[in-house]
């Protein structure tokens, strides 16, 4: 693998990382007494950015390496399931994060007045960043076992 | 406050639908292999061919909602509906792989 291939790796896993951090930290906001939406704007802004950075250099790294050299190899392995089952899906679903993240954007943006009165409201967005934190959360899951498989 | 309601909910709606298109996307894909060449061959890549796809989809649709201007339903049962669809998807495109896989 080469250094730009690792870079682009490295990125993806690291901007994948810090998304989940913000939409953690935009989850423990929001159930607070009083929620802040200076922080709860940041996190949401923060975590979008994460995660579309993290959607275009895993892509790359996905287009130009892992399906020519790293596919192979875990597909003659004990382990192909992997790829064709969690690799798949992984790959697939990540393409819904990125809007999952947006629509969290838009309500915190968009929905500020109406989050602060309406509990029912505000209970609903803390529900969409629970599934976009355990959504990132499996999609990361996979990417560990996805490593694991390689070369066993 | 009601054109940013507006705004809102056409994103919201917008997302939903991406989300199924990303989900029949992947799902015909495999199922025909005709379709995942020629996204293969048109965008370079199958993935990069249902990325492109989903943005489009998505940056046509919410114009497309704002002018239908969806004021009347009501954004609690917009983001549920997303919450229930994003995890439908997850456990669709699981079983599927699954049973493409060992089926």
């Amino acid at each position: 693998m080469n250094d730009v291939n690792i870079f682009f790796l490295v990125a993806h896993i690291f901007l994948g990382t810090l998304g989940i951090i913000f939409l953690t930290a935009y989850l423990l906001s929001i159930f607070k007494k009083e929620a802040d939406f200076k922080w709860l704007k940041i996190n949401s802004s923060l975590a979008l950015l994460s995660f579309v950075a993290s959607w275009i250099t895993g892509g790359y790294y996905y287009t130009s390496y892992y399906g020519k050299s790293v596919k192979p190899i875990i597909l003659k392995g004990e382990f192909s399931w992997v790829h064709s089952v969690l690799m798949e899906t992984k790959e697939h679903v990540f393409l819904v994060l990125p809007f999952l993240t947006l629509t969290l954007f838009a309500v915190t943006y968009l929905g500020q007045p109406d989050i602060k009165k309406d509990k029912k409201l505000s209970l609903a967005v803390a529900g969409l960043c629970f599934t976009t934190v355990s959504v990132a959360l499996a999609i990361m899951l996979f990417g560990i076992a996805v490593s694991g498989a390689v070369g066993k | 406050m009601g054109n940013k309601k507006s705004v809102l909910s056409s994103i919201i709606l917008s997302v939903i639908l991406t989300i199924v298109v990303i989900v029949l996307l992947t799902v015909c894909g495999e199922l025909d292999a005709g379709f995942k060449s020629w996204l293969t061959q048109t965008f370079s890549h199958h993935w990069i061919g249902k990325s492109i796809i989903s943005v489009l989809f998505f940056l046509v649709s919410v114009p497309v909602f704002y002018v239908l201007n969806l004021k009347k339903i009501s954004t609690l049962s917009l983001i549920w509906l997303l919450v229930a669809i994003a995890n439908l998807s997850f456990g669709v495109l699981l079983v599927f792989f699954f049973f493409e896989t060992y089926f």
